[in-house]
């Protein structure tokens, strides 16, 4: 898939704008501050509903408009085409559209277009807080599975009703607003958060090792590990119908998860918050059996990095059956020699690349002739080179 | 506001107050009402008044009522044994169109929501517990919305009702009927999926 046409208007700091970009390699060159990569975090607001590094949706958003607008014109494999936007606005936030007509819930824009980033903020995967490591999760495995953005709302939410009644409880001993009731809605939700965690982190482990195999030169190995805070242990899923037509992880999970809870449930009421779940889950990254964040080379780190966005691309590629977009932010300049031309190489011909860099050097001759170049000043795309 | 004589200002600025009315509503309303024959107006101005005076909540099902006991209460020909719980009174006029459901009501006024402060107790859950008490009533209807917080009330309500011998039963979810599969929303589809049936 690629973008054929990408519009913008009051993103960030673009007034409005509209490229044409090749179905190949786009290079966006210009100093830093200018809008490169506001660009790309417009693309991949259109695949994700979500910033890259936004913390809030208005935030996109250019000072003194009342909403931001980001659209594109997708093209498949088969020639088809579909035209999808996403309006983000200070008063009732998002809302999308696909084909032109107005979707009913933002969530419906998952799975129309799919891209993966990769920026130098996500060296947070590595020496981040675990959330950087769920978000990831997240937002890869939502792009494959609408359902999953929608387990993952309701579990948020009945994560955050069932807090509000264990706040309650811890302030009045003698009163049980329906906790139960909390419990169960969490549970059957978180377990399928979890169900499709262990699923997604199966096949990645298997994609990421192959990466880093390739970018390290094959003498480590990378090891990448789910770690559920109920501290259950994947089992080989059984047949479904073994189990009545229901995911055996499913019920697997859900079987902890309610042991789990009943252990900790006086802990619980007595700190009034939810203390395991989808929600404390994790992300172990080892190479070699050593935990990544404990190395020392900042130059292993970016490999690790490196491959798991390589891994998540051929992961979306599989599940949905056609190449996603991939955005580079600016990570040209922090790679040696060697894994520059081996990420081009695996990036060129490929799929749609969108990459940011602030000069034209860091790139091979051959690869820039083949490669549209757009330069990027002050929220406009000044000339056009292909 | 200035261009504006000061009384139409003010039903302006008490229409604006309505749910799904803005500032453009509330203006061309507002100018409609006052181009409208005086008769008619002060009709609208009579029937805003009266459905204050006059309609309460019905004591055994909290349907709004014009009487003690609404009029569906009071019916001898509905069905005593089934009672099927609502959330809004505006689910219960839903689902009392369909004609389908001959038997009681109970409107819970709300679901359970701790976050936005509404417990069990800020709901008719006690009211329904003491009628049932006093009733032979057979089955419960749960129609409460497929939401999180419609499914969390729902499940406290089987929870108290089944140990007291009442079968209690919700409301399925799928497919809209007499329409295309592709205009169906996401969620919809998914969750008939989920609850597909063998032929």
């Amino acid at each position: 898939m690629y973008i054929r046409r990408l519009c913008l208007a009051h993103f960030r700091n673009y007034e409005l704008l509209e490229i044409r970009p090749s179905p190949g390699l786009n290079v966006l060159v210009g100093e830093n501050g200018h809008g490169k990569s506001n660009l790309l975090e417009a693309i991949y607001m259109l695949a994700t509903t979500k910033s890259f590094r936004a913390t809030r949706d208005t935030d996109v958003i250019q000072k003194g408009n009342p909403d931001a607008v980001a659209f594109a014109e997708v093209v498949f494999d088969d020639g088809s085409s579909c035209d999808v936007e996403v309006t983000v606005s200070r008063e009732d936030r998002k809302s999308a559209r696909i084909n032109g007509a107005r979707a009913d819930r933002v969530l419906d824009l998952l799975g129309m277009l799919n891209a993966v980033f990769f920026g130098a903020l996500d060296l947070r995967l590595i020496n981040g807080e675990p959330s950087a490591r769920r978000r990831y999760m997240d937002l890869a495995i939502a792009q494959t599975s609408p359902k999953y953005g929608r387990d993952l709302a309701a579990f948020r939410r009945s994560l955050d009703q069932r807090n509000s009644v264990l706040r309650e409880m811890r302030d009045n001993p003698e009163y049980d607003p329906g906790l139960d009731v909390w419990t169960d809605q969490m549970t059957t939700h978180g377990s399928a958060v979890m169900e499709r965690r262990f699923a997604f982190t199966d096949e990645l482990a298997k994609l990421a090792v192959k990466a880093y195999a390739e970018l390290s030169g094959k003498r480590e190995k990378l090891v990448v590990r789910y770690e559920p805070s109920l501290g259950v242990e994947p089992e080989p899923p059984l047949p479904l119908e073994k189990t009545g037509g229901v995911s055996s992880v499913y019920l697997a999970a859900r079987v902890c998860y309610d042991i789990e809870l009943a252990r900790v449930r006086e802990i619980e009421i007595r700190r009034g918050t939810s203390l395991i779940g989808p929600h404390r889950d994790d992300l172990r990254l080892s190479v070699d059996g050593m935990e990544a964040r404990a190395f020392a080379s900042q130059g292993q780190q970016r490999t690790v990095v490196l491959s798991l966005k390589l891994a998540e691309f051929e992961y979306l590629e599989q599940c949905v059956g056609r190449s996603p977009v991939m955005l580079l932010d600016d990570v040209m300049s922090d790679l040696d020699d060697d894994r520059r031309s081996r990420l081009l190489q695996r990036v060129r011909g490929k799929c749609q690349t969108f990459i940011t860099c602030t000069n034209l050097r860091s790139f091979p001759q051959e690869v820039l002739s083949e490669a549209t170049v757009f330069v990027v000043r002050d929220g406009a795309i000044e000339t056009v080179t292909s | 506001m200035l261009a504006y004589a000061r009384p139409l200002a003010r039903l302006i600025g008490e229409l604006e107050k309505l749910p799904g009315i803005g500032p453009k509503s509330a203006q061309r309303v507002a100018y409609h009402i006052l181009r409208m024959p005086k008769s008619a107006a002060l009709a609208l101005a009579e029937a805003i008044a009266e459905v204050q005076e006059a309609v309460r909540f019905c004591s055994v099902c909290f349907n709004f009522s014009e009487d003690e006991v609404c009029s569906i209460c009071r019916d001898p020909r509905r069905n005593k044994t089934t009672i099927c719980v609502v959330a809004e009174p505006r689910d219960l006029i839903a689902i009392e169109k369909t004609g389908e459901h001959r038997g009681l009501y109970h409107v819970l006024h709300g679901v359970i929501s701790p976050q936005d402060g509404i417990m069990p107790e800020q709901l008719r859950i006690r009211e329904l517990l003491q009628r049932l008490d006093q009733s032979e009533t057979a089955e419960v209807i749960v129609a409460t919305n497929p939401t999180v917080e419609g499914d969390a009330t729902a499940l406290y309500l089987s929870k108290l009702l089944k140990p007291l011998g009442i079968k209690v039963t919700r409301l399925a979810h799928g497919l809209p009927l007499g329409a295309d599969l592709d205009y169906a929303d996401q969620a919809t589809i998914i969750s008939a999926l989920q609850w597909r049936r063998e032929m």
